[in-house]
């Protein structure tokens, strides 16, 4: 494919062949040309589809979950009270480095650009209002009706949540706003939505006699799957740098401080406590696992970045990453957060394979069907 | 086309309620309730037009034109919702004002050439990279100082983007070091002299395992520790060992070859104003205790715990994760019922209040436990009422 030939929002105009080979004329090493064929060679939506539908129910739980004490979290009298959000957002003072050999720092601002309906609406009413407003656009989002507006709205909602109760915030917020962000460029209701469905019924009223056609693929799709790739693999390596700076992390002890927290760890589970006691009472054991485990999390974190991209590696690191957060989930206690990691490394699955997943054995839909 | 599917209706439909919503503003400001329903249902409709343009364009193929044109006309719904707001909600008016810009260059972008297109987004991918890793440069490491160049990048050129998206995360989990866990225990005192404890975070009071998170993330913001050392440290740490052992029943007093770090751990202005804020926020949770409508309250302790984490050797000997002395109290000071600290010249504020055991050896496991000496929990109950001698 030759720059310029067509938008990112168009469907490739000839046969897919280009989706994976080389050029014809073999000219896949300028560099334009790859740069072109990485982030806007068409791809099918059933992967990005699938993110959509999982990112809109998670936003929905998260949503959901301030229910319990709203106000406490985004009402004027809630753990941040509207002054000290007031004095948070207009009077903090940042500074850098100045230019010089000296030690002292520029005071550049008092402000930031929090921004959240909730700083304004003071009446509980209007809070429970536009909280409810928020779970029904992020439920939407979830079965994909209206999905781009639902997305849009979603993303909206939970960034008006995550600067009024800056407090409250830990590291799934980080991932949840990072899924609303590229979902809401994403064509995410191109499949695995009632938006699909309903047109596909429109056709088929219509008497369009390929009413029951997969959806195409698209630029669109597959620059956002690139654009998400590439923010995974800068949260591993910001995750492995930052943990080779401890010390913990490099005689094999840090998995220890991860596992024997107690508000963390399901440690009030006396199963999980005695096999913490086991361990601790087999110290080469301990040893070995402890130092297995540091090793395994460094590895990974470290060589995601580099080796997913080679076809051979990638599905080792798709399941070792997945592993990785399926352990943090259960051990750790985040749930959520580990579901977001595993929806943002979805992005490294391949539609083709999600499409035979899904069709094949959750729809059960007859091979010839989806190819 | 029918009309329900018509971007240029939905978008005209848009501006129509937001300009109203504007005439509302200017002719009859206080009638709040209509203009916000007009601005919120407006930009909905505004928001869904965009949408359904996008979605023509990809099934369609419609013009780039209807779709530039619509995005230009959300631009359009959004600078009169600014417009329209009252200056007392300036975030919205803020967010409002971005979101005309984004919109009006979105416009302009999707009516450009295919190169220029192209070229466009790349652009984009490389500002918003390079705005996540100077967010991720720009943090310190241990004992020195964070990158000038991320630094400066990030506060000058970046700040605004991250931001406003929230996408400014260093991504640090869990390093350089796993530390352990920050509780906050308050006592709040009433006039009649009843009181109560309020610990969070709670796994029994906690609804769902998401609420427990949060009280987590809660407690770990007034854990940002102060950089500026404490000023005349050896007359503080003698005024705390002197009250401590003044004090009935007397407090342990702090080792000095304790660092001094672990003796004293003054928050950051952040997490002092949090703390405040807390206190607060617990004098209208409990602002009585049950059932007496009529008693409010005198005072709130506040203390910072940490629960260290629990050694495998402490482990293997068959110590629980849960014993008292693994925690260390920091008394964060005692608020009055409008969140103001009471006495910043207390001795005992910000230092640790150790859960110790007794070194009697005829009662190894009796601890000693500073934190509810402190609070008022223990009292020495004279001889003559059948206290111990």
């Amino acid at each position: 494919m030759s720059i310029g030939q067509s938008s990112i929002f168009d469907r490739p105009k000839s046969s897919s062949n280009k989706i994976q080979g080389k050029d014809a004329d073999g000219a896949s090493s300028n560099f334009l040309q790859l740069l072109d064929k990485f982030w806007f060679t068409p791809a099918e939506p059933h992967t990005i589809a699938l993110m959509r539908l999982l990112t809109g129910f998670l936003i929905f739980y998260i949503t959901f979950c301030y229910s319990f004490e709203l106000l406490a979290f985004v009402g004027p009298d809630g753990f941040i009270n509207q002054k000290l959000a007031e004095d948070f957002r207009k009077d903090t003072p940042m500074f850098v480095m100045a230019p010089e050999w000296t030690e002292n720092t520029i005071e550049i601002t008092k402000t930031n650009l929090s921004w959240s309906i909730f700083y304004h609406s003071m009446n509980p009413y209007w809070i429970w209002i536009f909280h409810i407003g928020f779970l029904i656009a992020n439920l939407f989002m979830g079965i994909g009706l209206f999905s781009r507006t639902s997305t849009i709205i979603s993303w909206f909602g939970a960034l008006c949540y995550v600067h009024r109760a800056p407090t409250a915030l830990f590291g799934m917020d980080a991932m949840i706003i990072i899924l609303l962000f590229y979902m809401m460029i994403a064509p995410g209701g191109e499949i695995y939505s009632l938006d699909y469905y309903l047109q596909k019924l429109r056709r088929k009223k219509a008497g369009d006699p390929n009413w029951d056609s997969q959806p195409k693929p698209l630029v669109l799709t597959n620059f956002v799957t690139r654009m998400i790739q590439i923010h995974f693999c800068i949260i591993y390596l910001a995750a492995a740098t930052s943990k080779l700076q401890g010390s913990s992390w490099w005689n094999g002890t840090a998995l220890w401080g991860v596992l024997a927290n107690y508000s963390f760890n399901p440690m009030h589970i006396s199963l999980y406590t005695s096999l913490l006691v086991f361990l601790t009472k087999h110290k080469v054991l301990w040893e070995i696992i402890m130092t297995s485990g540091c090793i395994y999390t460094l590895v990974l974190e470290t060589s995601f970045p580099f080796l997913v991209w080679n076809r051979n590696l990638r599905w080792l690191y798709i399941c070792g990453s997945i592993l990785l957060h399926t352990g943090i989930g259960i051990l750790m206690g985040l749930t959520t957060f580990s579901i977001c990691m595993i929806t943002l490394v979805l992005a490294f699955i391949p539609p083709e394979f999600i499409r035979n997943l899904i069709n094949h054995y959750i729809l059960g839909y007859p091979k010839s069907s989806t190819t | 086309m029918n009309n329900f599917r018509n971007p240029k209706i939905w978008i005209t439909t848009a501006i129509c309620l937001v300009l109203l919503a504007l005439g509302i503003s200017s002719i009859k400001p206080d009638i709040i309730t209509l203009k916000v329903n007009l601005l919120v249902i407006g930009s909905i409709i505004g928001i869904g037009g965009f949408s359904l343009a996008c979605n023509q364009r990809l099934h369609e193929n419609n013009s780039d034109m209807t779709l530039g044109l619509t995005t230009f006309g959300l631009s359009l719904t959004f600078f009169i919702s600014s417009l329209s707001m009252d200056q007392s909600w300036d975030s919205m008016i803020l967010a409002s004002s971005i979101f005309t810009y984004v919109t009006f260059f979105l416009g302009i972008f999707f009516l450009l050439p295919v190169v220029a297109k192209k070229t466009a987004a790349i652009c984009f991918v490389l500002f918003h990279f390079a705005g996540i890793v100077t967010a991720v440069t720009s943090i310190e490491p241990p004992n020195a100082p964070a990158s000038w160049v991320a630094t400066n990048l990030w506060a000058y050129y970046f700040r605004h983007y991250l931001t406003f998206t929230y996408l400014n995360n260093a991504y640090h989990f869990y390093s350089p070091e796993p530390g352990p866990p920050v509780l906050l225990w308050s006592k709040i005192q009433y006039d009649d002299g009843s009181f109560r404890w309020f610990k969070i975070p709670n796994r029994s009071e906690s609804p769902i395992q998401m609420h427990y998170q949060r009280m987590l993330s809660i407690t770990e913001s007034t854990n940002v520790a102060s950089n500026n050392s404490p000023e005349n440290w050896e007359e503080k740490l003698q005024r705390r060992n002197l009250s401590g052992l003044a004090h009935q029943p007397q407090i342990t007093p702090l080792n000095r070859s304790m660092s001094q770090s672990y003796m004293f751990k003054e928050p950051a202005e952040y997490s002092k104003k949090t703390l405040a804020a807390y206190a607060l926020y617990l004098t209208k949770k409990f602002a009585h205790p049950p059932e007496k409508p009529n008693i409010s309250i005198d005072n709130i302790k506040i203390y910072r715990v940490t629960h260290a984490i629990i050694t495998p050797a402490e482990m293997s000997r068959g110590e629980d994760a849960l014993d008292p002395t693994l925690y260390l109290p920091y008394f964060m000071g005692s608020f009055d019922k409008n969140g103001k600290l009471i006495d910043p010249n207390d001795p005992f504020l910000y230092f640790l209040l150790p859960i110790t055991r007794s070194t009697n050896p005829n009662e190894p496991t009796v601890s000693i436990n500073s934190l509810n000496i402190h609070a008022g929990d223990v009292k020495i109950v004279p001889e003559k009422e059948g206290g111990k001698p």
